[in-house]
């Protein structure tokens, strides 16, 4: 594996982590607040399932 | 004409739900309604055309002098899901409308193998720019008509008598299949 492979993947991981922290610390805008339940499938892993959605809702009761 | 011919080709008849058996899994989670279908086709159309540009541009301008080509894969990946989270902050910043219609099917769109099959096959295809501009709205489209097509008919499956061992995901498979037999049906036309 070349230096440059390294370099590439390092900054391909750099960019992946950045755009994540940005997309988590932008707010959502009005009336979109509420839109992180989803009911497409069962899979109860995927964190945008209702089931965890309800879960948040009593942690912050 | 060859690229008319290729985007004919990539919507109908090399459709990749149907005849690669890609994003099989948003077929059949986001196929109850057709509304969510078409938002999913939506944000869809959106991710995979920017992706296929941006992942060819990578290819060949960076991949490739480098020498580095054999990361394609690991490359793309951390390129798509990087597109996603982008494009969610961009819409939630400028068009809180579309954020809204997408909802929360763009972040989904991070596991559809769909995205990376594109890219991948772009290159593996040696498409030149223009023609992989192509292809990254001909699949997505292909994808679209297909998700909706389907919800349409689960729509319907819901209120007809189907034998109890064959509801949900049984009969909805074989829908599937039936469409999948449809469309090779049509293989000769481009």
């Amino acid at each position: 594996m070349s230096i440059w492979a390294i370099v590439w993947l390092v900054i391909l991981i750099a960019i992946f982590i950045g755009t994540y922290l940005l997309n988590k610390n932008t707010p959502k805008p009005e009336g979109c607040e509420d839109m992180s339940e989803c009911v497409g499938c069962n899979n109860i892993a995927c964190s945008h399932h209702s089931a965890h959605h309800k879960e948040e809702i009593k942690d912050a009761d | 004409m060859e690229l008319v011919s290729l985007f004919v080709g990539l919507t109908f008849v090399n459709n990749v739900v149907l005849s690669k058996f890609y994003a099989i899994c948003p077929l059949l989670g986001v196929s109850k309604k057709p509304k969510n279908a078409l938002n999913m086709g939506y944000a869809v159309t959106f991710v995979i055309f920017l992706a296929s540009i941006i992942t060819y541009l990578l290819y060949y301008y960076v991949l490739t002098p480098l020498e580095i080509t054999y990361l394609d894969l690991i490359t793309f990946i951390l390129v798509i899901a990087s597109l996603v989270q982008f494009v969610e902050m961009f819409l939630k910043k400028t068009s809180p409308e579309i954020y809204k219609s997408m909802g929360v099917y763009l972040p989904l769109i991070t596991t559809n193998c769909a995205v990376l099959g594109v890219a991948l096959d772009n290159i593996s295809a040696g498409y030149t720019l223009i023609e992989a501009m192509v292809a990254g709205l001909a699949v997505p489209i292909g994808f679209t008509i297909v998700i909706y097509v389907f919800a349409t008919i689960r729509e319907r499956l819901d209120i007809a008598s189907v034998p109890e061992s064959f509801k949900g995901t049984p009969i909805a498979l074989i829908t599937a299949g039936i469409m999948a037999c449809a469309i090779a049906g049509i293989a000769g036309l481009v």
